[in-house]
């Protein structure tokens, strides 16, 4: 799952553009339960690239929090987790790709309907990007 | 409800302009109206500029109804590769990335924000490397993905499908309006399924000083062929979308 290198350019972009030059004390990351991040690989990738823009990168500084997927009905209004989805290893792989087609493999356990809506765990997302004694960007 | 992620906080956004770093030109086929052949004219286009040696890629983004996979009788067991993100399989000598890979020929019935996500991750993972065209084919109508290519896709030159009838003509007039609006480039107009250029196409390429790259007659055999590149090639279609191109000095 080496795609997790794409999506660590993205948030390095995003760190340089914030904090450019400046001494990183933390950037808090969410990750989705539908990407199936691997975190060593992607701390490893983000680690690696922030380096590349100039940054010095502590242990410590990279902080993830998982969030678990809630899909909930638009037609019912039912509401449910991953885990009750039952899917197939493959379909876990298509989905941690393009977290949308989940909708192809799985419908409201209730009504049937596709149209659900995944509110929470669909992917990565930067909560906060903390430097030097500045708070930037607290989100949550 | 899903929030709109700002523009500047979805860190996909920062890197679509990185995965298209390498390539010279993007050519998103568009039509407000469906069935007036932009699938058939992206995946021929692409067949063509590949056939005379140019480094070319196809990129589906008629998500909900994927085609393009179909079109260039893609072999469903192909699947990109990942490296640092992904590498879109090589079908006819051109790169081919859409969602059916993911989706597997299940329906996939998605909301306007949805396919937003979408597209800008499809635009943020795929690797294309480098490339002279990328064709991009696009679903019917003016909606978010259309936006979408038109927000995160920088330097597009979109290539215009009509019919001659006023059922895809008015909906086009609209689209030239758009794009003019915002300062995109047309690459130009192709006149599909018609025997012979028409007045009031050729009028409204004036109009726009959009370039008229010429007509595509109705080909009875064409349908038969679909899925088989072989015989697609030797189709009346296929031939004079080359003429086209080759006529247009689009090939370089
Ligand atoms: N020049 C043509 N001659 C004959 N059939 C065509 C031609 N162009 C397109 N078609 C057929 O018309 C239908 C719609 O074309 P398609 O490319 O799917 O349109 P769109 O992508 O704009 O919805 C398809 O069945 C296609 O094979
Ligand atoms: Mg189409
Ligand atoms: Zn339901």
């Amino acid at each position: 799952m080496v795609h997790e290198w794409a999506l660590a350019e993205g948030v390095c972009k995003y760190v340089a553009s914030v904090a450019k030059g400046k001494r990183l004390r933390r950037v808090r990351i969410a990750l989705g339960e539908l990407q199936s991040i691997d975190e060593n690989v992607f701390r490893f990738a983000l680690t690696e690239l922030l380096k590349t823009q100039g940054f010095e990168v502590d242990e410590d500084v990279v902080e993830f929090v998982a969030r678990y997927a809630v899909l909930q009905c638009r037609r019912c209004g039912h509401s449910w987790g991953l885990g009750e989805t039952g899917l197939s290893e493959e379909e876990r792989e298509a989905v941690h790709f393009i977290p949308e087609v989940i909708h192809a493999y799985t419908s409201c356990p209730k009504c049937g309907s596709r149209d659900f809506e995944v509110v929470e765990g669909r992917s990565v997302e930067i909560l906060e990007v903390l430097w030097d004694d500045s708070v930037e960007d607290a989100i949550t | 409800m899903t929030q709109w992620k700002t523009l500047s906080r979805d860190p996909r956004r920062l890197v679509i302009e990185e995965r298209l770093k390498s390539v010279r030109r993007v050519v998103p086929v568009m039509s407000p109206k469906g069935g007036v052949g932009k699938t058939v004219m992206s995946a021929l286009t692409a067949l063509t500029l590949a056939e005379k040696g140019l480094r070319i890629g196809i990129l589906d983004l008629d998500v909900t109804n994927p085609s393009i996979h179909l079109a260039l009788g893609v072999d469903s067991r192909l699947k990109p590769s990942e490296e640092r993100g992904v590498i879109p399989p090589e079908v006819w000598g051109v790169r081919v990335m859409s969602v059916a890979y993911y989706s597997e020929g299940n329906p996939l019935p998605l909301r306007g924000f949805e396919l937003v996500d979408v597209v800008r991750e499809v635009l943020a993972i795929t690797v294309w490397g480098a490339l002279d065209y990328l064709i991009v084919d696009t679903p019917p109508g003016m909606s978010d993905v259309f936006m979408e290519v038109l927000n995160n896709v920088r330097r597009v030159e979109p290539l215009v499908v009509t019919t001659p009838s006023p059922l895809s003509l008015k909906p086009v007039k609209s689209l030239l309006k758009i794009l003019r609006e915002v300062g995109v480039p047309v690459l130009g107009l192709v006149e599909n399924m018609s025997d012979r250029p028409s007045e009031h196409v050729l009028s409204l390429c004036r109009e726009y000083g959009v370039r008229y790259l010429g007509n595509v007659p109705n080909d009875p055999f064409l349908n038969a062929s679909v899925g088989d590149v072989d015989t697609m090639r030797r189709t009346q279609a296929f031939r004079r979308v080359e003429e086209l191109l080759r006529a247009q000095e689009l090939l370089r």
